[in-house]
Order: C-alpha cells, then sequence, then structure tokens
C-alpha cells in the first residue's frame, strides 16, 4: 500500500498539486490520467523518489522499491537490448532474458546494440527491463508511446502477465484498452 | 604512407644540408653524426641507467598523478564543498611555471624526486579536469534510471560513468603522458640530477656537444612516443574490460 498524505508541489509560481490525496492498494492496477502538463509525470516521479515534494508525505508499510519505464526509454545506447535488461536484473540469466525480450521483439534485434533499433523497440526493451525487475511498485510512464495497436496488446498483456501482485501505476493517453485499470485523475 | 616516408626523407636531407653548409660542429650536425653518437652513447651502460632512472621516475609520477587526479575529481563530483576548495588548487597548478615548482622541489628535497614530482604535478591537474568534466557531463536520465533501479555504485561506475569520463580522460592521458615526460626531463636538466636524460643534456650543454644533444633529443622523442603507445594499448585494452 502506498499513501499519498496532503501533497504540495509547485513549479516557479505554478501550484501542480494542492494538498492532493490519495491511496495505491498492492496489487492493484492505477491509471494516472488527465491532460498534458497537468502533473502525471512530476506525481510519479515523487513517488520514486526523483522529486520532492514541496509539503506532505508519501509512505508504505514496507520499503518501497521501484522499477520504471520513463517517459524516454533511458537505456544505454551502446549495449543490446539484452544487456541494458540484465545490468538491472542481475538476478535474471540470459536466457531468461532473450526468452521474455522475445515476446516483444523480434529475436534477431536482441543482439544489436540498442541505437540501431526502432523507437517502438526501444519502449518494448525498456518494458522488458522494468516488468523483470523484482521491484514492488511498476512505475509505467507513457509505456505504448510509439507502438502500435498489435504491439500494444502484447505490451497491455506483458504487464498483466509480470505484474504478480505488484502496483502498477501508469501513466497514458491510450486509455482504450485499460478499462480494468483503477483510474485516478489529475 | 609512402608519401609521408618521402616527406620525412626529405626533411631529413634538408637537415643534413644545413649541417653541410654551416660546417661547424658546434653549432649544427647532420644526422649522420647523431647517429654516430647515439650508438656511441648506447653503447655505454650510463646511457640505460639514466633511460630507466628518468623514465622510471616519470612514469611513477604519472601514475600517482593520475591517480590522484582521478580520486580527486570523484571526491569533487560528489561533493560541492571539495570541488570549491579544489578549484583554486588546480588553477594555481595549472597556472604556475613549472619552473617554479622545479626550483622549489629542487629546495625542498634535492635532484632525486625531481622528475617524479614534476610529472605528478604536471599530470595531477590535466587528468582532474579532465575527468570531472566528464563526470559532470554524464547523462542525467541514466544516472536517475540507476537510482530507481538502485543499481550498486560500483556498476554505475562500471557502465554509465567510464561511457561519460572515457573520451575526457584518454584525451587527458594522451596530452598528459607527453607534457610528463618533457616536463620531468627539463626538471633534471634544470636540477641537474645525477645519472638522469636531463643530467646528461646538461653535460652535452656543458661539453658543447651538440650531436650529444641531439641524440639526446632524438631519445626523448621516442621514449615519449613509446610512452604515449603502451597508455593508449592499456587504456584500449582496460576499455575492452568496462
Amino acid at each position: 500500500m502506498i499513501r499519498i498524505r496532503n501533497l504540495i508541489k509547485t513549479f516557479g509560481s505554478q501550484l501542480i498539486f494542492c494538498d492532493f490525496n490519495c491511496e495505491f492498494a498492492d496489487g492493484g492496477k492505477y491509471l494516472i490520467a488527465g491532460e498534458s502538463g497537468i502533473g502525471k509525470t512530476t506525481l510519479l516521479r515523487m513517488i520514486v523518489g526523483l522529486e520532492r515534494p514541496d509539503q506532505g508525505r508519501i509512505e508504505s508499510d514496507e520499503d518501497m522499491t521501484f522499477a520504471m519505464v520513463f517517459q524516454e526509454d533511458r537505456l544505454i545506447d551502446d549495449m543490446s537490448a539484452i544487456e541494458n535488461v540484465l545490468l538491472v536484473n542481475p538476478h535474471c540469466s540470459v536466457s531468461l532474458i532473450r526468452q521474455e525480450l522475445a515476446k516483444l521483439l523480434p529475436e534477431d534485434q536482441l543482439d544489436k546494440p540498442v541505437n540501431e533499433l526502432s523507437g517502438g523497440m526501444k519502449r518494448r526493451t525498456s518494458l522488458v527491463r522494468a516488468m523483470l525487475n523484482d521491484g514492488r511498485i511498476i512505475i509505467l510512464d507513457e509505456p505504448f508511446a510509439g507502438l502500435d495497436e498489435e504491439n500494444r496488446r502484447k505490451a497491455l498483456k506483458y504487464i498483466d502477465e509480470k505484474q504478480q501482485g505488484r502496483i502498477i501505476l501508469l501513466c497514458s493517453h491510450e486509455d482504450d484498452e485499460l478499462q480494468d485499470y483503477i483510474r485516478i485523475d489529475l | 604512407m609512402k608519401r609521408k616516408v618521402l616527406i620525412i626523407l626529405g626533411w631529413i636531407c634538408l637537415w643534413q644540408i644545413l649541417a653541410a653548409v654551416i660546417h661547424n660542429d658546434i653549432l649544427m650536425v647532420g644526422p649522420l653524426q647523431v647517429l654516430s653518437a647515439l650508438f656511441h652513447m648506447a653503447a655505454e651502460p650510463s646511457f640505460w641507467i639514466s633511460v630507466i632512472a628518468t623514465m622510471s621516475r616519470i612514469i611513477a609520477g604519472f601514475l600517482l598523478g593520475t591517480l590522484a587526479g582521478v580520486l580527486l575529481a570523484w571526491l569533487a563530483y560528489e561533493h560541492e564543498l571539495i570541488r570549491d576548495i579544489l578549484q583554486p588548487a588546480m588553477l594555481f597548478l595549472k597556472a604556475v611555471p613549472v619552473v617554479s615548482f622545479i626550483v622549489l622541489i629542487l629546495i625542498w628535497a634535492g635532484g632525486v624526486w625531481l622528475g617524479f614530482a614534476i610529472s605528478m604535478i604536471v599530470v595531477l591537474p590535466i587528468v582532474y579536469v579532465n575527468v570531472l568534466e566528464g563526470l559532470m557531463n554524464t547523462d542525467r536520465n541514466l544516472l536517475e534510471m540507476a537510482q530507481v533501479f538502485r543499481l550498486a555504485k560500483m556498476t554505475c561506475i562500471r557502465k554509465i560513468y567510464s561511457r561519460s569520463v572515457k573520451p575526457y580522460f584518454i584525451s587527458a592521458l594522451s596530452l598528459a603522458c607527453g607534457m610528463a615526460v618533457k616536463s620531468g626531463i627539463a626538471a633534471e636538466v634544470i636540477g641537474q640530477s645525477r645519472n638522469t636524460i636531463g643530467n646528461g643534456i646538461y653535460m652535452s650543454k656543458v661539453y658543447l656537444a651538440i650531436d650529444q644533444l641531439f641524440a639526446w633529443t632524438f631519445v626523448i622523442l621516442l621514449l615519449s612516443w613509446l610512452f604515449e603507445k603502451a597508455v593508449s594499448i592499456l587504456l584500449a585494452k582496460a576499455g575492452k574490460h568496462l
């Protein structure tokens, strides 16, 4: 369970969050919704600890460990998809990573440096990297950006398959297929 | 390649012609006389003792300067206060003429440690400034990624920081190699450190043996080139393991 209490956050003179309260239950899937620039990414960044709220608390009963798909792919360009996933998941074997990546990417692309992959392939690589991680809270910031319909469907299925009782917080403009997510409107 | 060899041969011929025209062994000697002097010098054990003594001190100073430069750069990167404290010290090391340090060390420690100390003093700020620049330019997005995924510090250093620092470090070392050799030997000349290349150059001035001066110069160029090559090979090998 994550509890957000009386959160206040400003950017310069602009008030982004004013006394914001919210709870995310274990095993829940949440869609953080709202128009562009309303503070979806800022909220996610505060939850993972990359930004500090001006006031308020973000707390949990247990240690909060995270895995994240960032708005940008944040992969190491000259490393392959397999190496990038292995970097943050050293507990996984190369063969397991190859098998998992092959669910979303063509197998012949897995050993190439990621800077030779398309934007969509990089996106799927960063999704596999996050979902294989043992973080208790999975943060997905626009995980379907640049994916066509078929790949989006596959990615969504992959997220469900790998959730394993963890909290998922997802920001996406594509919310048609996310009816089973609890919607949090900002 | 062929053209380059021809150009070098052309310059050597010009040098020989110039020596023949001047026709004064105290003012100018030709390449053949330099080669002959080099063979004579190399036949003496003292030549090799000088080469080994000079290069071992310069390499030791270079290594220590590099190590100190990297460690201080890391500390400065991690702590803003240390960065602020070190900034004037590094500016001082860079701005003060090497000759002032040479005289100071000569007074404090004598000639034996001169090559070592000067080489270290020259290398340290070059490595420090470049490594710090590389660290400061590390991709913030990747560092945030590492923070969220709880990557170990050592993994971050090997996989994220090293990629950013590598080009800065390589250019720093290739610059520092030549500087360390030249400054170290210049210090030996001024300090007249015994059994060193610098002392050999000093003696060639005392005895007006310009053929030996040219021969020592050739030896320094060769050693400097070999040193730079060795460092770049080591860096390439180390880079593969990162």
